[in-house]
């Protein structure tokens, strides 16, 4: 049994409305900076645990 | 002794290095665990979605419309009839669910099958023992989890919010839709009779077929399966609405599903019972009035259905050969519908005349006159009334008038009475409808002396009914109905034309419903 046109053209549409968002945001948030902003701050965070570490 | 401090020792060089290896190495680890698990759970849920969308998983179940007919789409519970129309539904109003659900479903499997991979019985001492090193993996697979979960719910959003969108223009266009429908309905006066005997059930919507499959539709309205369109589930779109299914779907009824006319539903409606005693000139006088019909308004009017159009052919045949008129079988009858182009109109131009012709049996016995339920549907009626019945004119006529007036023996006001106490007793409003009062035979009666001064005028027949002795009839029928016109008629061709035409009558009933003709 054929689903109808509609039903696939619709599943186009919602699936565009999810990816075409999603992309729109990650292309923003990697310019934004902020994901180098925590890489350093993680960064930072394990040079503090390696300068307490008791056999440094 | 012994064995105590050697396992001492052995437990503080393990947390020694366990510190070790927590600091060095898995601090760093986890986070390049937690980066890959959030691009993987990211891309995977992705993919995922996807496969979902386009129908590669088949653990989604696709809501036919078997599931639709038996309520899948929601619908209101019938005692006999499925919840739907065995169609499919609209994508947004059900199958939309199934395809986020089986997002769901589809991610919490593979996040399962991933942690189920790892977490395997043989290998979970191990994975603890280890524990600095499994602790980034195990951070990593938990930021893969609520990565995914996440696209997942992101999905769900999305849809959720196209789906609120389309909700709301969807019910927008489909509450316009039906409200003109309905309008227009109610306007022009378009609810369907059904012509066929013992249903005459009149359709507020009538069912249409598929012309794909021939399956009967009975619920064309925008709504849950569609708001411009219907699929059928053979694949055809059907238009939804009366107004745009009116002339390119079949229409049938919904009670007995059988054929009503091309149109029907959307063109103006208008049912005619004849009624009166047997051999009183009904189905003469239905004949005389085709007729001339057909004389009036030419190609305008035409049959609308096969038994019909043999019908007027008959008709027109006994007109022309003038031939006594063979008395009318005791069975149910079925309506002679025509379809009438009107012209003036420029919406809505053409209407659907049924004309209802009984036995006289059925205007004389309240028994079987319980049947004829097109009675109480119809807002215009007709009253045959043989003058050779009243006994005044059957004192003075000589027996050669009677003979060929092969008058009616039955009492008019009590073939009259049966009728109309039937209507009332079924609740009809009779005050909220009309009558027409056709004196019969006037060919004949205009013969007589008696008949002197009578012209085929409303004032001058009632007058002259009451002078006959039919006071009582005329009060009664003037108090039952709205409006009651009185007509003398002569069911022969030659009356084309003149003022005891069978078309007088019927034109006027026929405006009465909002119809001019021609
Ligand atoms: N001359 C003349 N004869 C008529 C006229 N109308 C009816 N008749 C005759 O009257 C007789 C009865 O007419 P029908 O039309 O069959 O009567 P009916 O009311 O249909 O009778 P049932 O079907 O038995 O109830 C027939 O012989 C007709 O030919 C008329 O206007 N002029
Ligand atoms: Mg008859
Ligand atoms: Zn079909
Ligand atoms: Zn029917």
């Amino acid at each position: 049994m054929n689903q109808p046109i509609s039903h696939r053209l619709s599943r186009v549409v919602l699936l565009l409305a999810v990816l075409l968002p999603l992309a729109a945001g990650a292309g923003a948030l990697a310019r934004s900076g902020v994901p180098a902003t925590v890489w350093e701050w993680c960064v930072r965070f394990v040079a503090a645990v390696h300068s307490h570490a008791p056999f440094s | 002794m012994g064995t105590s401090i050697v396992w001492g020792v052995g437990i503080f060089l393990y947390l020694v290095a366990a510190w070790a290896a927590l600091t060095w190495v898995s601090a760093p680890l986890a986070l390049i665990c937690a980066g890959v698990g959030a691009l993987a759970g990211t891309v995977t849920a992705l993919l995922l979605t996807g496969w979902v969308f386009t129908g590669g998983d088949s653990g989604v179940r696709v809501m036919t419309p078997e599931q639709v007919a038996s309520g899948a789409a929601g619908g209101r519970k019938h005692p006999n009839l499925p919840r739907r129309d065995t169609a499919w539904a609209a994508y947004f109003a059900g199958p939309v669910v199934r395809d986020v659900r089986g997002v769901w479903g589809a991610v919490v499997r593979v996040t399962r099958r991933v942690w189920g991979f790892f977490w395997r019985e043989e290998l979970r001492q191990i994975y603890l023992a280890l524990f600095p090193f499994t602790l980034p993996a195990a951070i990593g697979l938990a930021v893969f989890t609520l990565s995914g979960l996440g696209v997942a719910l992101a999905v769900t959003v999305v849809t959720a919010a196209l789906t609120t969108v389309l909700w709301l223009l969807g019910g927008a266009l489909t509450w316009a839709m039906r409200g003109a429908d309905r309008a227009y309905q109610a306007i022009f006066r378009s609810k369907t009779g059904c012509p066929h005997e013992d249903c005459w059930y009149v359709n507020p919507l009538p069912a249409y077929r598929c012309p794909g499959c021939g399956q009967a539709h009975r619920d064309l309205r925008p709504g849950r399966l569609g708001v411009l369109w219907h699929v059928c589930e053979c694949g055809r779109r059907l238009p939804t609405t009366r107004l745009r299914a009116g002339h390119r779907l079949r229409p049938v009824c919904q009670r007995c599903l059988r054929d009503l006319a091309l149109g029907a539903g959307k063109l103006t409606d208008v049912r005619v019972p004849v009624f009166g005693a047997t051999s009183s000139g009904k189905s003469r006088f239905i004949m005389a009035a085709f007729g001339s019909l057909h004389l009036a308004a030419g190609d305008a009017v035409e049959a609308a259905d096969i038994d019909s159009d043999r019908a007027l052919r008959d008709y027109d045949r006994d007109l022309t050969a003038d031939l006594g008129t063979a008395a009318t079988a005791v069975v149910p009858p079925k309506a002679v519908t025509v379809r009438l182009r009107l012209p003036g109109r420029r919406l809505n131009g053409a209407c659907l005349i049924h004309v209802f012709d009984a036995a006289g049996e059925y205007s004389q016995n309240r028994e079987i006159n319980e049947e004829l339920s097109y009675l109480d549907h119809a807002r215009t009626l007709a009253f045959v009334l043989d003058p050779f019945a009243v006994r005044a004119v059957s004192e003075q006529a000589g027996g050669d008038l009677l003979g060929r007036a092969n008058r009616s023996l039955h009492d008019p006001e009590d073939s009259y009475a049966v009728t109309v106490q039937r209507l009332q007793a079924y609740r009809v409003k009779t005050h909220e409808r009309c009558l027409a009062v056709v004196v019969s035979k006037a060919d004949l009666l205009a013969r007589m002396p008696l008949a002197a001064g009578l012209v085929p005028e409303d004032d001058s027949v009632r007058a002259w009914l009451a002078g006959q002795g039919l006071g009582n009839l005329v009060r009664m029928a003037e108090s039952d109905f709205r409006s009651v016109r009185y007509f003398l008629v002569s069911s022969r061709k030659g009356a084309y034309g003149s003022g005891m035409d069978a078309l007088v009558p019927l034109r006027w009933l026929l405006a009465e419903d909002g119809v001019e003709l021609p």
